[in-house]
C-alpha cells in the first residue's frame, strides 16, 4: 500500500499544534484587548452575484467526461455524471458504468476530478475491482464529450475508512490536475457493506 | 392467549427490525468543529504564531507563519475565544472574538496603527456544488482603493480592510490583478490562479508598506459529498452476497427470540397463580 497523499493544504513553514484542554494556556503577557467585528460573507446572505466569465489563459474548459479507460484495471467504460442525494451522498453509477461527480473540476482541469465505480455487484467483481491493486505509473485516460483525451498517471493509493473518508484531500481544487478514483475496500459488513474506500490518485501527463 | 402471543411475536420482530435499522452506522457525519488558519500579512514583520484559546473546545496554536503566508487550516474552539498573535515569544496584539460552531475563519495579521499589529477575522463562505465563487480582500495597508480585476472583468474595488464579497466565476485558471482605481495601471498581477468548480476562494492582497505587493490565494472551502461512495454490494466479500437477505434472516431470528420470550413470560406468571 503507498503512502496517503494528502491534498495541497500546507505548506513548509507554518505548523500547527493542538493542545489538550487540561493543559493550562500559556501566559499571553500583556493584552491589547480590541473587539474585532467579523466580515461575514457567505453565499446567498453577501449576495453571490452571477458573472461568468472565460478564463484568459486557461482557454475553453475540457468538455464533461465521456469515456475512462485504465488498462491496468481492465477499465474501458463510459463515465455517467453523478451528483449527491439529499442526505449529501454521492449518488453511486449504474454497475458497469463509471460515474464522475459533476459538483468538482472536471478531468482535463487543474483541481481533483473524481469518477467512482463498482468494486463489486452482489454477484461478483464489479466494473472497479482491479482498480484497488493499481499501481504508481499505471496510465488512466479520460475522454471527454468533445473527443479530447486526458492523460494520467497512477501517483498514490490509500485506503480510509468510509466513516472518516478524507473528503477535504479527495475533493476540490490543486494546483495540478489531479484524477481521484473511488471505489469500495475493506472487510464487509452485510447489514453496511464495505467499511472502507480505496482512494487512488492519478496526475496529468 | 394465542393471538396474543402471535402479536407480540410481529411486535418483537418489528422492534428487532428497527433495532437493526437504527443501529446501521451513519458514516461521515458534518464535522462541526471550528476551523481556523494565520494569514501574515504585516509587511516586514517577523514570522508569527496565533494562540487560539477560551471558548469550547482544544485550544490551537498556528506556529512560523511567515509575511504573505498562510497557514494550515486547524480545527479550534469555538465560542468567546482569545486570539493572541506572537512573535519571538512577546505577544504583539490580542482580541477577543466569538466563533461559531463550524465556522472557518480567516485570521489576518495586518498593520494597524503606527506600527501596531491587529487582527481582522474573515469567515469562509460556503462553496456551491458546480460553481467557482472567489472572493477578493484588500490586506494591503498602503495600496489605498483598488480595483480588482479577474481574467479581464472587474471584480469590485476594495480599500483597505474591505472585501468583494464573493461572486462566481467559470471554472479556470485566470489572471488576478490589483489596479488603481482611475489610471487601470497594474499594481500587482498573479498569472495563473485557479479557480475550481465547487470551491469558494478568497485572493488577499498582500504587502506594501515597504513589501512587494502580491496576492495570497486561499482556498475557503469546498462543495463535497459527505462521506465515502457506496461502490459495493458484496459479490467479491467472504460473507456472501447479499446483504439484504442476511440483515432480514437476521431480523427474523432477533423476531422470534423476542415473541418467544414475551410469549412465555404471561403463561409463567399464570402457572405461579394457579
Amino acid at each position: 500500500m503507498l503512502a496517503f497523499a494528502p491534498g495541497p493544504g500546507p505548506r513548509e513553514g507554518p505548523s500547527v499544534t493542538s493542545t489538550s484542554r487540561t493543559r493550562a494556556p500559556r501566559d499571553l503577557g500583556p493584552r491589547t484587548t480590541r473587539a474585532l467585528r467579523p466580515i461575514v460573507a457567505e453565499p446567498g446572505r453577501g449576495g453571490v452575484r452571477s458573472n461568468p466569465l472565460e478564463p484568459v489563459d486557461g482557454g475553453v474548459r475540457p468538455a464533461p467526461p465521456d469515456r475512462i479507460a485504465i488498462p491496468a484495471a481492465h477499465v474501458d467504460t463510459v463515465v455517467d455524471s453523478v451528483g449527491t442525494s439529499r442526505d449529501n451522498a454521492i449518488r453511486v453509477p449504474s454497475i458497469g458504468r463509471a460515474g464522475w461527480y459533476d459538483g468538482g473540476p472536471r478531468p482535463g482541469e487543474r483541481g481533483r476530478a473524481v469518477i467512482i465505480g463498482h468494486l463489486d455487484t452482489n454477484r461478483g467483481p464489479g466494473l472497479f475491482a482491479h482498480v484497488p491493486a493499481l499501481e504508481r505509473g499505471d496510465p488512466v485516460d479520460v475522454t471527454d464529450r468533445r473527443g479530447d483525451v486526458f492523460h494520467y498517471r497512477v501517483t498514490t493509493r490509500a485506503q480510509v475508512r468510509k466513516d472518516r473518508f478524507p473528503t477535504a484531500q479527495v475533493y476540490g481544487g490543486d494546483r495540478d490536475r489531479v484524477l481521484v478514483l473511488v471505489t469500495c475496500g475493506g472487510p464487509f459488513d452485510p447489514a453496511s457493506g464495505y467499511r472502507d474506500n480505496i482512494v487512488v490518485f492519478a496526475r496529468a501527463v | 392467549m394465542c393471538e396474543r402471543r402471535r402479536a407480540l411475536g410481529w411486535a418483537g420482530i418489528l422492534v428487532a427490525t428497527g433495532t437493526i435499522l437504527l443501529s446501521s452506522p451513519v458514516a461521515g457525519e458534518a464535522s462541526a468543529a471550528t476551523q481556523v488558519r494565520l494569514l501574515h500579512a504585516l509587511p516586514g514583520g517577523p514570522a508569527a504564531d496565533l494562540a487560539v484559546t477560551g471558548g469550547h473546545g482544544h485550544p490551537v496554536t498556528l506556529r512560523g507563519v511567515g509575511f504573505a503566508q498562510a497557514s494550515p487550516i486547524a480545527s479550534g474552539p469555538d465560542g468567546a475565544v482569545t486570539l493572541a498573535l506572537s512573535a519571538g515569544g512577546k505577544t504583539l496584539v490580542s482580541s477577543r472574538q466569538t466563533l461559531a460552531s463550524g465556522g472557518r475563519y480567516t485570521v489576518v495579521a495586518e498593520k494597524g496603527n503606527g506600527d501596531k499589529a491587529r487582527l481582522r477575522v474573515y469567515r469562509s463562505g460556503k462553496a456551491v456544488t458546480g460553481r467557482a465563487l472567489v472572493r477578493a480582500v484588500n490586506a494591503a495597508p498602503e495600496s489605498g482603493r483598488v480595483a480588482l480585476t479577474l481574467g479581464s472583468r472587474k471584480w469590485g474595488t476594495a480599500s483597505y480592510g474591505q472585501d468583494s464579497g464573493y461572486k462566481a466565476a467559470a471554472p479556470g485558471t485566470y489572471a488576478l490583478a490589483a489596479r488603481m482605481p482611475r489610471t487601470r495601471s497594474v499594481l500587482v498581477e498573479q498569472k495563473g490562479v485557479n479557480v475550481a468548480a465547487g470551491t469558494a476562494s478568497t485572493a488577499y492582497t498582500v504587502g506594501s508598506a515597504g513589501a512587494r505587493m502580491r496576492f495570497v490565494v486561499v482556498q475557503d472551502s469546498v462543495a463535497a459529498p459527505a462521506r465515502g461512495p457506496a461502490t459495493g454490494l458484496g459479490g467479491m466479500a467472504d460473507s456472501g452476497g447479499r446483504p439484504w437477505l442476511a440483515a432480514l434472516l437476521a431480523a427474523l431470528a432477533a423476531g422470534a427470540l423476542g415473541g418467544a420470550l414475551f410469549g412465555r413470560a404471561p403463561l409463567g406468571r399464570g402457572r405461579a397463580r394457579g
